[in-house]
């Protein structure tokens, strides 16, 4: 009798194991948040983004519930800088940052507040923080860069580079996006948009004295064209301290562009002449497209990095925004020049966030059949995740690791 | 004591006492109405009227003793009675609005029950309203109400002194919110039971009114011409012959006889001014009709807002001019071998600013014109005697043009900035030169197989050329492809068979219909750049429809509606070939798709005293898949299938004529609109908002109006008073799903009043109306971050000797 009650005690405690683990991964956020993420949903006659804070507990199979989550804007991106994310509003709404703070209950405050400039068509980029009292937003289509204190949200000066000498062709909108800071020296990626997505042809960058705050130099290069990218996903530096340059190349939609990357090695301020890994014209031969149109790109280490491609191949003709799924992700050496297909599935246009989680790399994805959210890679064993690593309700746009 | 009484009682001890808490019920219900509505009494003289043509119970009808005071009217089975009339001979007269009036002598002798029974005729002279008396109902206004499908009907007559627009009126109806962004000649979606802006189709007596570049809106008509306006929800009658998921707003035109001019002239808030000139003339020796008409408006829609983008702003729109020229000159035979023959030739002609409001747009506009002629043709007994046939078709020509070339962008506190791209509301610089050419037809047969069965053939055509002319963004985009051409065509052919039965208290309508349309020719996908190729668009698709609807004449003053759909929602031309600014065209759209279903109750009962007491309640539920939803497309939006809802919810409406000149209507409207996608577009993963209330659609709102009508209120002869009261109550609604506790985005409820007074000499020849919109200034947003007006105050002058 003692034996039957005793199973039954372990098999009740049992269940409720179970049970606490399923509530667990689904709903209920209730640990410190270490991810943060920018997401979109979309209804009938509206889009909403939703600023989204996700607690470790999650980071195993379980689902971001977007309950604690902050309503803003469709198209968000977001920056974490220690305990504090910023959303940045896309391009085409009010260049107003947003600051939250992360909170012991899992939860996001909203502690401060940003507009960069009265222009509500300034078109907000990235953020570059120097320190707790100095940060860079650029405007991308007011071709400004804000100076500003990230404790006090206070605008402390701006860079204005809507002149002639930083311009395509004299244009005096070079459309700054991207920024890097090294040695004193902030790199500042331009689009050089003739209309979006389109650039011109060409890589520009603006190279900025941080001590001073002053544009110093105007580089370029033809062989790839559209320098950087939004969410701060177009420009890394490796361990050497080389800084490589994404090209977006309008998204393959300008014949004779070519994305891929360009490298300024340390000490220099100008493109290597002897450095263009070029993805459009590279034949993969484990593709049925042969050929990928670069659309992110995310560093990890040594020379590795991670990048989304779109294959020509799984999108109709024209591309069929909302059901096709071309988006493929692969890793990338950038030393070598090399490009492998990873066995993760394909997803739609809309994936745009890549970023490393203790060992793991995680590729924000929308599949078929295998779910929606983050997937894994293990860069050490080569294993890839068939499910979500973490379910995500929407479209993840950009995503920030809290340290 | 009455035996039969006696009887009565003792049968009722052994009723099971279920039948005596029933009876108990009832016998309540019977008090309260008694006392509320007493019902008039005695059986001295009593009938039935009906309408001759089609033995059409009338309801409404005044039945009046000639040369006395003493008067009645019909209840809604045709009934009328007299309890107490003198003996002896009696003269009645049977009026109806648009029926020759009847006459009849009776002879009343003491203890005796007489029954006369009548039945009118119609007459095509006083069919057009011109002798309206405001308390009887239109026999075309209770023929639209009292059908099978769920019908708001609202009377020209009451719109005739109004000055506001339609979108205006009809936002106070059962089931439907007007949703604006603006001022006058800003974008109006109209809401119908949770469905909006090309889900719900807008006809103009029947005709699709929709053009294909929208530049035309059913604000555009003026409302003193409008006979009713019938507002469909769930089922569209066939014999419109277009597409929708269900549910359609019709404007039926007055029609009225002989010679008349019409001349009004409206001056309201915010520089809005707006006029037309109409002179119509009757040839009596050739039966002929000519018509010459001119109107325009003149919209500055300069109002303060506050900036929904920025905190403290102030925003004073000042680019947001509307202006709008229309004419028509027409030439219509009567009786000659078709009983109608009408030609008309059309003009519109629109230029509209574009107002910023999150950002300052100082140059943006759009103007464009439109040109056409119509033909209609009506003939009764066409071809045999037992069959009517209307045609009507339509061609129209117009250009439309897109000025969007700015060098700067600006904000509102004076500053402007160099902008990367030239234009202020794309990402190229835009001056365009669209041609379109539309050309359609409807035919429609009707076929008297019986006295109580006849069918229904419908035809609808429509063929949309468009040609799109850009050079200038051409040359910024270093791209040829100005001179590219389109062709939409869309038919949709309906059969239907409306019968009777069981002695006329049932009429079933069941309608099947077939859909066709295809897309040819060539478009440009913005989003691909520089020698891109265009997309080589050759479509074309089959769907079939059909639809039942039951009217059923229960009980006396009591009738219940039953109807279902499964129908069809062609794609538009804006939404397959995109606007070249915003939209990318999508030519693999699927037409969107719904099944619906209605059950409705309606109660209609004159009293005595031009009393009057009509209720109508439905349910219904409406499954609607395919949706074209719009979902961002690489800086630009495109419209894909993506979309499954679940739309149900409940409305009531109650209708009080307290007296001759009272009027009283209260209503409400519950709707649901469940998202039933369960898996995000194009995958397998579960939708986190399935079965969540869809956002940016109303759920629940109140509407309610006090009217009083008067002849002569303050003395003399020939003069007509009205003051009216409207409210309107709309619940907050969101713009995001309800998935987290910090939903930031809200449209905020809002009780809206408005007050109007109108007053006619001259028999109504000279009128002076005043109207004060949103009277206490509330807050009234029906779109996220679109503030309206405020208080808005318009007064109207008409001049006209068009009886109404």
């Amino acid at each position: 009798m003692k034996t039957v009650n005793f199973t039954c005690t372990m098999l009740l405690a049992a269940s409720c194991f179970v049970a606490c683990d399923k509530d667990n991964s689904s709903e209920d956020v209730t640990d410190r948040a270490k991810l943060v993420l920018a997401i979109d949903m979309s209804a009938s006659e509206s889009t909403v983004g939703y600023i989204v804070p996700v607690g470790e507990s999650l980071l195993n199979g379980g689902t971001a519930s977007l309950a604690l989550a902050h309503e803003v804007y469709a198209s968000p991106y977001v920056e974490v800088y220690k305990d504090w994310a910023f959303n940045i509003p896309n391009a085409y709404m009010p260049p107003v940052i947003k600051r939250f703070t992360r909170q012991d209950d899992g939860s996001l405050m909203p502690d401060g507040e940003l507009t960069l400039s009265q222009n509500n068509q300034a078109g907000a980029g990235n953020i570059l923080f120097f320190s707790d009292a100095k940060a860079y937003a650029s405007l991308m289509l007011e071709n400004k860069i804000i100076i500003f204190n990230p404790s006090t949200m206070q605008k402390t000066g701006e860079i204005d580079l809507a002149k002639p000498e930083y311009g395509i062709n004299g244009s005096s909108t070079p459309n700054p996006l991207g920024m890097m800071e090294r040695d004193g020296k902030v790199f500042v990626g331009c689009l050089g948009l003739s209309s979006p997505p389109l650039s011109h042809d060409g890589a520009y960058m603006i190279v900025i004295n941080a001590a001073t705050d002053r544009p110093e130099k105007f580089i370029s290069d033809l062989r790839g064209t559209g320098a950087s990218f939004f969410g701060n996903q177009g420009m890394y530096r490796d361990e050497k301290g080389d800084i490589y340059v994404m090209c977006y190349a309008s998204y393959g939609y300008a014949p004779g562009q070519k994305s891929g990357f360009l490298r300024i090695k340390k000490g220099s301020t100008d493109f290597d002449p002897d450095y263009f890994f070029n993805i459009t014209d590279r034949v993969i031969p484990e593709i049925q497209g042969e050929h990928v149109v670069l659309t992110n790109f995310m560093y990890d280490r040594n020379g590795t990095a991670y990048i989304f491609g779109q294959n020509p191949a799984y999108a109709s003709n024209p591309i069929d925004y909302a059901n096709d799924l071309p988006i493929q992700s692969f890793k990338i050496n950038l030393y070598d020049q090399t490009l492998t297909l990873l066995d993760l599935p394909r997803s739609n246009s809309y994936s745009h966030s890549i970023l490393r989680y203790g060992d793991l790399i995680l590729f924000g994805l929308a599949t078929q059949s295998a779910g929606a959210g983050y997937f894994s890679y293990n860069p050490v064993t080569g294993e890839t995740g068939k499910t979500p690593f973490l379910n995500v309700p929407g479209t993840i746009l950009d995503a920030g690791v809290f340290e | 004591m009455d035996k039969r009484l006696f009887g009565r009682r003792f049968s009722g001890q052994i009723q099971s006492r279920k039948m005596r808490i029933i009876r108990c019920v009832l016998s309540l219900f019977v008090m309260i109405a008694a006392g509320l509505f007493p019902v008039v009494q005695g059986q001295a003289l009593s009938g039935r009227v009906v309408d001759c043509s089609t033995g059409q119970l009338l309801s409404g009808v005044s039945v009046r003793i000639d040369g006395t005071s003493i008067g009645t009217v019909t209840d809604s089975d045709g009934r009328y009675s007299f309890s107490t009339l003198d003996v002896g001979s009696h003269r009645l007269v049977f009026s109806f609005t648009g029926m020759k009036s009847e006459p009849r002598t009776v002879d009343l002798y003491d203890g005796k029950t007489k029954t006369l029974n009548v039945c009118m005729e119609e007459d095509l002279i006083m069919m057009n309203g011109v002798t309206v008396e405001a308390r009887y109902e239109r026999k075309e206004m209770k023929k639209a109400r009292e059908q099978g499908v769920p019908v708001s009907v609202i009377d020209g007559k009451l719109l005739a002194g109004r000055g506001t627009s339609i979108a205006e009126v009809i936002n106070h109806q059962t089931g439907v919110k007007v949703r604006r962004t603006g001022g006058a000649g800003s974008d109006t979606k109209i809401n119908v039971r949770g469905l909006e802006g090309n889900r719900v189709q807008i006809y103009m007596d029947g005709h699709a009114l929709n053009t294909p570049d929208g530049s035309f809106s059913i604000n555009d008509l003026p409302l003193q011409f409008i006979e009713r306006i019938e507002i469909y929800k769930g089922i569209v009658p066939p014999e419109f012959g277009g597409d929708g998921l269900g549910s359609a707003i019709n404007v039926v035109t007055v029609e009225p006889e002989g010679s008349y001019y019409d001349a009004w002239y409206s001056l309201q808030s915010y520089g809005v001014q707006e006029g037309s000139l109409l002179y119509k003339h009757y040839f009596p020796k050739a039966k002929m009709y000519s018509a010459v008409m001119i109107g325009g408006e003149h919209a500055l829609n300069n109002y303060s807002m506050q900036s929904p983008y920025t905190s403290g702003l102030t925003v004073k729109r000042d680019h947001d001019r509307f202006r709008k020229l229309y004419g028509a000159v027409t030439l219509e035979f009567k009786e000659r071998y078709f009983d109608k023959f009408e030609i008309e030739n059309v003009f519109y002609a629109s230029d509209r600013e574009v107002q910023g409001i999150q950002a300052n747009i100082r140059h943006a506009r759009t103007a464009g014109w439109l040109a056409g002629s119509t033909l209609k043709l009506e003939k009764k007994s066409f071809l045999t005697e037992k069959m009517d046939m209307k045609l009507r078709g339509m061609a129209l020509y117009g250009v439309n043009h897109l000025n969007d070339t700015s060098s700067c962008t600006y904000d509102f506190y004076g500053g402007y900035f160099l902008n990367t791209y030239r234009g202020e509301i794309g990402s190229v610089p835009n001056l365009s030169d669209d041609r379109m050419q539309d050309y359609r037809y409807n035919l429609n047969l009707k076929y008297r197989l019986l006295p109580d069965m006849s069918i229904n053939l419908n035809n609808d055509f429509r063929f949309v050329h468009t040609e799109t002319n850009d050079t200038l963004a051409d040359r910024y985009l270093n791209t040829h492809y100005s001179g590219f051409t389109t062709g939409i065509a869309t038919m949709i052919s309906s059969f239907n068979l409306e019968n009777k039965w069981f002695d006329r208290r049932v009429t079933t309508l069941l309608t099947g219909r077939h859909y066709f349309y295809g897309v040819r020719g060539k478009t440009v996908d913005l989003s691909y750049g520089t020698n891109a190729m265009p997309d080589e668009a050759n479509e074309r698709r089959h769907h079939g429809g059909y639809s039942l609807a039951v009217k059923y004449d229960f009980a006396r003053s009591w009738l219940l509606k039953l109807a279902l759909e499964h129908n069809y929602r062609l794609p538009r031309s804006e939404e397959l070939l995109g606007d070249r600014v915003r939209i990318i065209p999508n030519t693999k759209l699927r037409p969107e798709q719904a099944n619906n279903y209605n059950l409705g109750v309606m109660f209609d009962r004159y009293y005595e005293g031009f009393r009057r007491l009509q209720m109508e309640a439905n349910v219904y539920a409406m499954s609607v898949s395919d949706m074209m939803m719009t979902r961002s497309a690489n800086y630009y939006m495109g419209y894909y299938n993506v979309g499954k809802a679940l739309l149900w919810g409940a409305d009531m409406e109650v209708k009080w004529d307290v007296s001759r000149e009272w009027f009283l209507m209260v209503n409400a409207t519950y709707q649901r609109s469940i998202d039933k996608a369960r898996y995000v577009a194009g995958t397998q993963t579960p939708n986190v908002a399935y079965d969540m209330q869809i956002p940016h659609i109303p759920i629940f709102f109140v509407n309610w109006s006090a009217d009083y009508r008067r002849d002569n209120l303050f003395g003399g002869r020939r003069q007509y008073s009205r003051f009216y009261y409207e409210g309107g109550y709309t619940d907050k609604y969101y713009y995001g799903y309800n998935l987290t506790v910090n939903q930031n985005f809200v449209i905020p409820s809002s009780c809206i009043h408005t007050v109007g007074a109108e007053y006619a000499i001259l028999d109504r020849r000279v009128l002076f109306s005043i109207e004060c919109h949103n009277l206490f200034n509330s807050k009234e947003l029906t779109n996220l971050n679109y503030p309206l007006a405020g208080r808005t105050v318009q007064a109207k002058l008409r001049l006209t000797t068009l009886k109404w």
